[in-house]
C-alpha cells in the first residue's frame, strides 16, 4: 500500500501531524508527504491512499497553504472513483460555529468527484490539551487497516 | 558540489519568528545545532506576554516548539540579553549564522492635546500587568470606571474584554490575579470605545466581535459612520456581528460598552487628570464630549520605537517584505523583519520564507560551516552558566502550573530572579 500524506497549514500543526504520520507509515509501507500547496488535483491516482491533514483558519475557511489548491480543485473535473482517502481535521472548539470545518470543503469536493472517504474522520481541538501528533497517531491504526483491506488500485471493494 | 552548510547557528528570540524558523532549519540542517536565545528566562515571547491570559487556545501552538526544544533538536538558552550579556558582534564570531528575531512591540501613543494627563494608558502597560511580564515587572495602572478606549483593532478588543468580565470569566487562564484583583475591586462600568474607521474597514476580527457575546451581563450599543459597500463581504460579516451584540437583552448590566465607529479625540482635558474626552468628528446624534477618568489608548505599535534594538544600532531595521538578510551571515525575520503587524500564523510564513532565502544562500555557497566558529560551546563559561536552559525553563512551567489557583492553569512568576532562582535549583 502506497501512502501519499497532504496537509494543508498556516501555523504547522498540521505539517508536524503529516510528517509524524508518514514518518509511522514508512516503518511499513511507502510514504510521502506533501503541502498542499505543492500538490495539483491531477495527480490524484487509484494507486495511492492519501491521508489529508488540514487545519481551519478564517471563519470555517481552509489554511494559507491549502488555499491556491483548492481553487484549482474546485474547478477541477474528472472522475475519482476508485480513490481512496482518509480526512483528518483541525480546529477549535473555542470557534464553535465553524469548528472544524476546514478540511470539510476538501472533502466535500473529493466525494462530489466520486472519492471514497475511509474510516473515522479524525479531529483534533486545540482548545483540549491533547497533542496534535497524539491524537493523529492514536487514529492512524484504523485508517491504515482498513486502507489495507481495500483490494488493489481499481478493483471493487 | 555540496558546500558544508552553516554548523553553529543562533537565533535571537524565541518568539513564534524564532521558533518557526528553527524549526524550518533544523529540518533541512539534521547536523546543525541551532541556539534560540531570550532575555527572559522563559520562551515564547509574544505568545507568553502579549496573547491574553484568557485566549489559552491560541497559545497551544507552543506544544509544537515544547517539543522541538525536549527532543533536544534545538537548544534553548534563556536569560541571554544580546547587546547587554554578550554583545551581537561577538555573537557573530562564533556562530556561521546569527538570526534576528527579536520582535519589536511599542505602543503608538495617543498624541493629542492633553494625552500625557494622568489617567491615559497605553494598553501595554495593562497587558504587561496581567501578563505577568517580570523584565521589568510594573504593577496594573490604575483604572477608573468611566473608560474611553481608543482603537478598534485586536488588542482593542482585548481590552474590551478584559475591562468587563468577571472573575468567573478567567476560568481555564493564567491572568495575573493580584492584577485582575486590583481591577475586579471597582471595575468600569461605562466603556466607550473610538473607532476612526468605519465597522466595514475596522481591525477587529469577526470572531472577537462575537466573543464579546458570550460574556454576560453586559450591553452593547454602537453608532456607524458609513455602511460597508455591497461587495465588501468581511466587512458586512463584521457589521452583522456588531448588529447582533446590540441586540442581545439584558437584565440590569453590569457594564455598558458603547463603540463609536468614525471617531476620533480631539483632545483630552481635565485638571491634572483626565476628566473628558472630546472628538473631532463623530457620527450624527453622537456626543462630542465624553465624560471619563481613563484612556487607554490601543492604537497599534511603534516599528521605529527606540530602545530595544540598541544591539545593532549599526544595521537599518525599516520594516521590509523581502529578504530576510541584514549583512553576511546575519538575518532577520518575524516582527523585526516585516514590522509589528500580523499574527502568529504569518510569523510562519514569513520564517519560511527567510529559511528559503538562507538554504539558498548556503547551496551557493555564501554560508559556510567555519571550523574557527565553536557556537554555543565558545560561549564564555559564565555565560552558559547563567542561561536557562530548557529543563531548566520546565522546573519554571511545573513551579507556576503548581501554584496555580483553583480554575487557572498556571500562576505565573512575576519575578525574573525568583524564575532564575527556580531553574538554577
Ligand atoms: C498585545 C498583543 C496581543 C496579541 N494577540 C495575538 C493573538 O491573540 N493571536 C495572534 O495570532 N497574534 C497575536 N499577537 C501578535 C503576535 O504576538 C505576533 O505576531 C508575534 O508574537 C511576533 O513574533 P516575533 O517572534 O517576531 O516577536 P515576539 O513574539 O515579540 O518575540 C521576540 C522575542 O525576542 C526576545 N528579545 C528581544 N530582544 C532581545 C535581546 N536583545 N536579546 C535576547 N532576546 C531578545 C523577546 O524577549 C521575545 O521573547 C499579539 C500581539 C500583541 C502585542
Ligand atoms: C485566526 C484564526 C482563525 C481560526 N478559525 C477557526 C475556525 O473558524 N474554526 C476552527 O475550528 N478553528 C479555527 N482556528 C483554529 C485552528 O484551526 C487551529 O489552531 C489549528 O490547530 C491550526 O492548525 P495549523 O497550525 O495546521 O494551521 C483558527 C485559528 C486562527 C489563528
Amino acid at each position: 500500500m502506497k501512502f501519499t500524506v497532504l496537509y494543508g497549514t498556516e501555523s504547522g500543526n498540521s505539517e508536524l501531524i503529516a510528517q509524524d504520520l508518514g514518518q509511522k507509515l514508512q516503518e511499513e509501507h511507502e510514504a510521502t508527504v506533501a503541502d498542499l500547496q505543492d500538490f495539483e488535483p491531477e495527480q490524484f491516482s487509484a494507486e495511492q491512499f492519501y491521508i489529508i491533514i488540514c487545519s481551519t483558519h478564517g471563519e470555517g475557511e481552509l489554511p494559507n497553504t491549502a488555499l491556491p489548491f483548492y481553487e484549482k480543485f474546485e474547478s477541477f473535473e474528472a472522475d475519482l472513483s476508485g480513490v481512496n482517502y482518509a480526512m483528518f481535521g483541525l480546529g477549535d472548539t473555542f470557534y464553535e460555529e465553524t469548528y472544524s470545518q476546514g478540511s470539510e470543503h476538501i472533502d466535500r469536493r473529493l466525494t462530489e468527484l466520486g472519492a471514497t472517504r475511509i474510516g473515522e474522520y479524525g479531529r483534533h481541538d486545540a482548545s483540549s490539551w491533547d497533542l496534535p501528533s497524539d491524537v493523529a497517531l492514536e487514529w492512524l491504526p484504523a485508517i491504515v487497516e482498513e486502507a489495507a483491506s481495500l483490494t488493489p488500485a481499481g478493483g471493487t471493494q | 558540489m555540496s558546500n558544508t552548510p552553516p554548523k553553529h547557528i543562533a537565533i535571537i528570540g524565541s518568539g513564534p519568528s524564532g521558533c518557526f524558523v528553527a524549526q524550518s532549519l533544523q529540518r533541512a540542517w539534521k547536523d546543525s545545532e541551532i541556539t534560540v536565545f531570550d532575555r527572559f528566562a522563559v520562551p515564547y515571547g509574544l505568545i507568553r506576554y502579549g496573547v491574553a491570559a484568557d485566549h489559552q487556545h491560541t497559545k497551544a501552538i507552543t506544544r509544537q516548539f515544547d517539543r522541538m526544544f525536549a527532543d533536544g533538536s534545538v537548544r534553548f538558552a534563556g536569560n541571554v540579553e544580546i547587546g547587554t550579556d554578550i554583545s551581537l558582534a561577538q555573537l557573530r564570531e562564533r556562530f556561521d549564522l546569527v538570526i534576528l528575531a527579536s520582535g519589536r512591540w511599542r505602543d503608538r501613543h495617543l498624541s493629542v492635546p492633553g494625552s500625557s494627563l494622568k489617567g491615559v494608558i497605553p494598553s501595554g502597560d495593562i497587558i504587561n500587568a496581567l501578563n505577568a511580564v517580570p523584565r521589568p515587572s510594573i504593577p496594573l495602572p490604575e483604572i477608573g470606571e468611566r473608560v474611553v478606549v481608543v482603537g478598534a483593532g485586536n488588542v482593542a478588543i482585548d481590552m474590551v474584554r478584559f475591562l468587563v468580565k468577571t472573575a468567573a470569566d478567567y476560568a481555564g487562564s493564567d491572568v495575573a490575579p493580584g492584577a485582575l484583583e486590583q481591577y475586579l475591586a471597582a471595575p468600569a462600568s461605562a466603556i466607550t470605545v473610538l473607532s476612526r474607521s468605519p465597522i466595514a474597514t475596522a481591525k477587529a476580527d469577526v470572531a472577537m466581535v462575537k466573543e464579546l457575546g458570550k460574556i454576560a451581563g453586559v450591553r452593547y450599543t454602537f453608532a456607524n459612520s458609513s455602511p460597508a459597500t455591497e461587495d465588501n463581504a468581511l466587512g458586512r460579516k463584521r457589521e452583522d456581528a456588531f448588529a447582533a451584540l446590540a441586540e442581545i437583552e439584558v437584565d440590569e448590566p453590569r457594564a455598558h460598552v458603547h463603540f463609536v465607529f468614525g471617531a476620533e479625540p480631539s483632545k483630552v482635558t481635565g485638571a491634572g487628570k483626565v476628566e473628558q474626552v472630546h472628538l473631532g468628528a463623530a457620527p450624527v446624534g453622537e456626543a462630542s464630549v465624553i465624560p471619563a477618568d481613563t484612556v487607554i489608548s490601543a492604537i497599534g505599535f511603534d516599528a521605529n520605537a527606540p530602545g530595544h534594538l540598541n544591539y545593532a544600532e549599526e544595521f537599518d531595521f525599516t520594516p521590509a517584505e523581502e529578504s530576510g538578510k541584514v549583512d553576511e551571515g546575519l538575518y532577520r525575520v518575524g516582527w523585526l523583519k516585516r514590522g509589528p503587524v500580523g499574527a502568529i500564523p504569518a510569523n510562519r510564513a514569513d520564517s519560511n520564507v527567510v529559511a528559503k532565502e538562507i538554504l539558498a544562500a548556503a547551496e551557493s555557497g555564501e554560508l559556510t560551516a567555519s571550523l574557527d566558529r565553536g557556537g554555543f560551546e565558545s560561549l564564555p563559561e559564565s555565560l552558559r552558566a547563567q542561561s536557562v536552559s530548557f529543563a531548566a525553563w520546565q522546573k519554571i512551567d511545573a513551579a507556576e502550573t503548581a501554584a496555580a489557583e483553583t480554575d487557572r492553569i498556571r500562576t505565573k512568576l512575576l519575578d525574573h530572579e525568583a524564575m532564575l532562582d527556580i531553574a538554577h535549583s
